[in-house]
């Protein structure tokens, strides 16, 4: 008895992953929940559902923007976050424009705006576009405020920003309805210190769920109106759109990795406190 | 001398920025931003260059002294070099379907899976720290092992499931107090420890824009 305590106390790491690695993907073939919707998440909803109403978004004179500064190492969490939203947005067919300051980001979102614009017949350059990569220094934050075309020459295929069709209209971030920022790096600080007071748009953001400790500070604080917190908000955001996508499929996994992580601890604990105590007897 | 012409160049660039900040638009500063958003994007070129420099000559030695890992220095090197061929091919020659294609199997197929199986990585780790380190020893830990378990089950369906039959509203279901714990308890110590950072950041700017910072650089000299 004393033998099993002492294994539980010190169980090999091996061991470890192993039953990890088989629940994880067992939780894959599991179907998954429906989530209950929490606040923050529910707020970036309907203000994109909003913008269906706003009369200048209908008519192309503004529109929303969305911010990758996504990369391929948070790409699980932050891809599906970006996914959604543009999938709302496809679905209101309201127009969008990315631009990212991480430069894995602009090819990320392309390859997810490629594929919803084929299931929901949008064209590039029409209903969205891809501005591409800029070097994120606080002084290019404010650039953009003032003369956005001094810095946003050329979009992503390479091609003169001004003569892209949907951006005829728009003259720089005052004519931006919505700024949505989506990230696993420190860059929603820029934004808000250096842009968000300059115009007049929402701002929503997506973050990491190791970040999400400090959005929670942001958001309380009326800095963002709304954002979306990790794989778990992505899952309530694809409840709310009536989508059961990866989000949700993925929520699936991570449910079990916590459950099995709860049951780590526990077990963990259990081992100790017993080992601890046959020794002193 | 060059300390002094450093000192120089950051105390007037500071001094931009501060009263650029601080003092009405009708001086006419503002509209500068634009042209010196020019510059600093020449000088994070220059830092770039100067990286990739730096990573050559280091593990080109490396290589050529067949250090110990040599071959981890070369996989490095040969890596840049391909990414950097294939990117330049691309935007000199985009009509190239092929290249264009090697192109994007490089970045997809390779970088990425790459990139994500290394941070994936971090599950196995945060399982195994998990068992090891959540130990209940003293009063703290306790209160921080049993923290971590609200959260983590309001996080998740099956947790919510567990207080499922308690009214929407009450305080108890797991969702709500984890709410309740990230939106009141987590924002107060964050906006405690932002305004420390935020203080011992205005004061380091400060030290480096007055040329007070004694760092590696200066001592050198």
């Amino acid at each position: 008895m004393k033998k099993f305590f002492e294994v539980l106390d010190h169980l090999d790491r091996r061991i470890i992953y192993l039953i990890l690695f088989i629940v994880l993907i067992s939780a894959f073939f599991i179907p998954g929940r429906p989530q209950n919707v929490s606040k923050p998440t529910k707020d970036v909803y309907n203000i994109v559902e909003g913008l269906s109403e706003n009369k200048d978004v209908k008519e192309g004179k503004k529109i929303v923007l969305i911010v990758p500064d996504i990369d391929a190492a948070t790409f699980g969490e932050t891809g599906i976050q970006t996914k959604v939203v543009m999938e709302h947005l496809m679905k209101n067919n309201v127009k969008f424009a990315i631009m990212s300051f991480i430069p894995q980001g602009p090819a990320l979102a392309d390859d997810i705006s490629k594929s919803l614009a084929q299931k929901y017949g949008k064209k590039e350059g029409v209903d969205y576009c891809n501005l591409g990569f800029f070097l994120g220094t606080q002084v290019i934050y404010r650039t953009l405020v003032k003369d956005f075309y001094s810095v946003v020459k050329k979009d992503f295929y390479n091609r003169p920003a001004k003569e892209i069709p949907m951006m005829k209209d728009i003259k720089g971030l005052q004519d931006v309805a919505l700024v949505y920022h989506i990230t696993g790096t420190q860059t929603l600080g820029y934004w808000i210190g250096f842009v968000r007071n300059d115009i007049d748009a929402k701002f929503v953001a997506a973050c990491t769920g190791i970040m999400g400790a400090d959005y929670a500070n942001v958001y309380a604080s009326h800095l963002i109106d709304g954002y979306i917190n990790a794989m778990v908000g992505a899952a309530e955001y694809e409840g709310l759109l009536g989508v059961f996508g990866k989000g949700l499929r993925n929520m699936q996994v991570q449910n079990f990795g916590h459950l099995l992580i709860i049951a780590f601890i526990i077990l963990g604990n259990i081992g100790a406190f017993v080992s601890r105590k046959l020794n002193k007897e | 001398m060059r300390r002094i012409i450093i000192m120089i160049i950051t105390f007037l660039g500071g001094l931009f920025f501060f009263c650029e900040f601080f003092f009405p638009r009708e001086l006419g500063l503002t509209e500068v931003i634009p042209r010196m958003s020019v510059v600093l994007i020449i000088i994070a070129e220059f830092a770039i260059g100067l990286g990739i420099i730096n990573l050559f000559r280091f593990h080109g030695i490396n290589i050529i002294k067949k250090r110990k890992g040599w071959y981890n220095s070369f996989a490095l090197l040969i890596s840049i070099i391909v990414m950097f061929v294939f990117q330049v091919l691309v935007y000199y020659a985009n009509t190239n379907a092929a290249i264009k294609q090697i192109q994007d199997f490089l970045f997809n197929y390779v970088y990425i899976p790459l990139d994500t199986t290394t941070f994936s990585l971090l599950a196995f780790f945060i399982a195994s720290a998990a068992y090891r380190a959540f130990r209940v020893r003293s009063f703290e830990a306790a209160l921080m092992m049993s923290i971590a378990l609200i959260v983590m089950l309001g996080q998740i369906p099956l947790g919510q499931q567990l207080t499922s039959s308690l009214a929407a509203t009450s305080s108890f279901r797991f969702e709500n107090l984890r709410e309740w714990i990230m939106g009141l308890w987590n924002v107060a110590a964050q906006r405690g420890i932002s305004l420390a950072m935020l203080a011992g950041g205005l004061a380091f700017s400060l030290r480096i824009w007055l040329g007070l910072e004694q760092g590696s650089f200066f001592e050198q000299e």
